[in-house]
């Protein structure tokens, strides 16, 4: 009998300590220190060029891969553009564009 | 002193023919290498031109720029005299120096170091058809390249006095044939002064060869100074090829590629070499960068980035950190496209280049309509633009849509100057085919980024209009009318718009029918960057806003009511930090707009309906 009064663990949520990996995430922090600076906002999300047609959420995968889940979303950066808005909008000067590039070479390395 | 006939052979010649002989072998095996690289249409147009007028017109342009440095001298006067007296002055003494030899035997055969070791063959005695006058012309060219040698001299130890903030720093081998270079000439003129001894050449060597004899055992000296001489010119030719000074016949060669139309445009190693390799590392290009002068980021330059190729030490971080602001492509007097270099280079590090975009592969079908207008991504963070935008082309009574942003895609263009040649050429493609299903006869766009895309890259059978151009046409046509106000602007070019596509005038023409211009320091080519360039993905929030406070205060000295722009990202980048307000020229010329009176006869019209 379960009762879920309309709330659940998003399994996206949830956290997991023996699934994460930091190394990338450091490693990230060292080369661009502005993702410090991110209050998860979601103005990059929001103003993306790419996400209303393709689902695109770079605020979800910049965050998740500081979360030490790297590699998981990635593959979702086949659909940025570069165009650069995110970066343009982001009120606390986080360098997105540059965040991308770096999460793609980390991985990629 | 005697003359010694022409065909002995002085063992101090030695080093300067194993020199040459060197240098010639090596040129010839790279050059030839560079060419072997050039792509099949790169090897077309050498072929087909090399025989027409425009090698005629490479000649022109080596003598100009390689010899006199011309555009060097526009740029900076004292810089350009000292390089032209080290090219032009060395110039004219190996070629005065063969027709004095040939005046000399009769001959054009002599052997090539006769010319060079002239006054240890000929004494100043024997009189040959017009002897006075070559020794006359080879003193003074020798003087005009030792007066070059001072400023150069001057320029390594106060960089300032020949109009320069920062100048380049050499590297081992680069010191070694500086000191070489150094050489070869005040080596030639003691030579050359001693060999005359108390007998005299000319007023130069001449004079000097009389003091000298006058208290020196110059016959003595004569020998060891012919040798220092001709070390030097070993020392010289031996490590050009390994120093900044491969410029020298790089720059020659490069000249008659660009004029037989090779297109650097495609990716074609065997070019850049030349073009890279054509870099004379004059530090032009340093002053003009306000990465340096504004936020101290020193390793990112035009230079340097030459310098890290031919070195092999190019990094990704530097290559990335650039606005591509092509003001340095301005500055250089070789006239290396630097951006293009960098665009291309970056391909190396590209890791977007596979990105399939296949949510893009349903395209709506673009409305029909005669104008379509691409606000681009930009536009749509400064909605004001689009919105003025629309008021005009109503106001004018034009048949046009708009493409939203959740139809079209990005131009493309901040991919392919990240260097993601390839994905870019995917949202091409995209865009291209949603314009074209419109049957638009004319594409607008208010983003200077995507113009300068659709221009260059597009390949559309439209015309395409920066908005500054079409509100211009519309005002000349009479479509719309503006009131003059009295407003003072300053207008500020945005790079890809000014520089990257030579469009200046018409912006400020439309603003002048609304307002007064003044203008600011830095207008047109020597326009400044705002910093919010889209082409650097490595610059921090600081270094950005650095440059645009820098640029804020030079708009601002003038005392304007207004700053406008043409450019959504220059526009929103500028405003951050202004005290004074931004627009757009759409905004200026939406606010500025007169309505339009009622034609007489649809008045009547109208009245009658109301009746
Ligand atoms: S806009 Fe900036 S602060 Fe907001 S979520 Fe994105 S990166 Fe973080
Ligand atoms: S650069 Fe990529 S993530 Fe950023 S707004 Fe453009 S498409 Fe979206
Ligand atoms: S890139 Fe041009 S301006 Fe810069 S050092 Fe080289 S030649 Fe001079
Ligand atoms: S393009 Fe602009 S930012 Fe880049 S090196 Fe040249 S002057 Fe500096």
């Amino acid at each position: 009998m379960t009762h879920s009064f309309g709330y659940s663990i998003s399994q996206s949520r949830e956290t997991n300590w023996d699934k994460l990996d930091h190394r990338f995430a450091d490693k990230l922090l060292d080369l661009e220190p502005s993702v410090r600076l991110c209050v998860g906002c979601g103005s990059c999300t929001g103003t993306c060029t790419a996400a209303p047609r393709s689902g695109f959420d770079i605020r979800k995968v910049h965050t998740r891969f500081r979360r030490g889940e790297a590699g998981a979303f990635v593959a979702e950066l086949e659909k940025c553009m570069f165009c650069g808005k995110c970066s343009m909008v982001c009120p606390r000067g986080v360098n997105i564009r540059n965040v991308m590039d770096l999460m793609k070479k980390l991985i990629e390395a | 002193m005697s003359t010694i006939p022409t065909h002995t052979f002085p063992l101090f010649v030695v080093p300067f023919l194993i020199g040459l002989l060197f240098i010639s072998v090596w040129l010839l095996f790279l050059f030839l290498k560079w060419i072997g690289e050039l792509d099949r249409n790169g090897l077309v147009k050498f072929g087909q031109n090399i025989l027409t007028k425009k090698t005629l017109r490479a000649i022109g342009e080596v003598f100009m720029e390689s010899l006199l440095h011309r555009k060097l001298f526009r740029k900076n006067p004292l810089l350009g005299y000292m390089h032209m007296c080290f090219a032009f002055g060395w110039f004219m003494i190996i070629l005065i120096g063969k027709l004095e030899v040939i005046a000399y035997s009769g001959k054009i055969t002599a052997r090539p170091y006769v010319a060079i070791f002239f006054k240890h063959f000929v004494s100043p005695e024997e009189k040959f058809v017009r002897s006075g006058m070559y020794s006359f012309l080879m003193d003074f060219f020798l003087l005009m390249i030792l007066s070059g040698l001072f400023l150069a001299a001057l320029k390594r130890f106060r960089s300032k006095t020949l109009g320069m903030t920062h100048t380049t720093r050499h590297n081992r081998i680069d010191r070694w044939t500086l000191a070489f270079l150094w050489l070869i000439f005040p080596a030639r003129f003691l030579a050359e002064s001693i060999a005359s001894g108390s007998e005299g050449y000319s007023f130069l060597t001449g004079q000097t060869g009389r003091l000298l004899a006058s208290f020196l055992p110059v016959q003595q000296m004569e020998i060891p100074f012919w040798w220092i001489y001709s070390i030097a010119l070993f020392g010289f030719f031996i490590l050009l090829p390994f120093s900044r000074y491969m410029h020298i016949p790089t720059e020659v060669a490069y000249i008659f590629l660009k004029n037989w139309g090779l297109d650097k445009r495609r990716v074609n190693r065997g070019f850049t070499n030349f073009e890279i390799y054509s870099c004379s590392r004059c530090g032009v290009c340093i002053d003009v960068c306000q990465l340096k002068t504004q936020a101290g980021i020193g390793t990112v330059q035009a230079v340097n980035f030459t310098r890290d190729i031919r070195s092999g030490s190019l990094c990704e971080e530097d290559l990335k950190n650039c606005l591509m602001c092509g003001r340095c492509n301005e500055a250089c007097p070789v006239g290396i496209d630097i951006t293009l270099q960098k665009q291309m280079y970056r391909g190396q590090f590209a890791r977007f280049d596979k990105n399939e975009f296949t949510y893009l592969n349903t395209p709506t079908p673009a409305e029909q309509s005669t104008v379509v207008y691409f606000p681009g991504c930009m536009s749509s963070l400064s909605p004001g633009i689009e919105q003025s935008m629309v008021k005009i082309m109503e106001q004018a009574g034009e048949d046009f849509k708009v493409l939203g942003d959740e139809q079209r895609a990005c131009c493309g263009r901040p991919m392919l100057l990240s260097g993601n040649t390839e994905a870019a050429q995917k949202l091409i493609a995209f865009n291209r085919d949603f314009i074209l299903s419109s049957n638009a006869k004319m594409l607008v766009t208010s983003c200077p980024i995507c113009y300068k895309m659709f221009r260059e890259n597009y390949q559309l059978p439209i015309p395409v209009l920066h908005h500054s151009e079409y509100l211009l046409q519309l005002a000349e046509t009479g479509k719309i009318e503006m009131e003059k106000q009295q407003l003072r602007m300053v207008y500020h070019d945005p790079c890809d718009l000014g520089r990257g596509s030579k469009i200046y005038d018409q912006p400020r023409q439309l603003l002048q029918q609304a307002g007064t211009l003044v203008p600011s320091n830095f207008e047109r080519e020597n326009a400044l960057c705002c910093g919010g360039s889209l082409g650097n993905t490595k610059i921090n929030q600081a270094s950005k806003d650095k440059i645009t406070k820098h640029l804020v205060e030079e708009l601002s000295a003038p005392n304007p009511e207004l700053l406008a722009t043409a450019c959504p990202v220059c526009k929103r980048t500028i405003a951050r930090h202004s005290s004074i307000k931004v627009m757009d020229i759409a905004e200026v010329v939406a606010e500025n707009i007169r309505k339009k009176t009622i034609q007489p006869n649809v008045k009547e019209e109208f009245e009658s309906l109301l009746k």
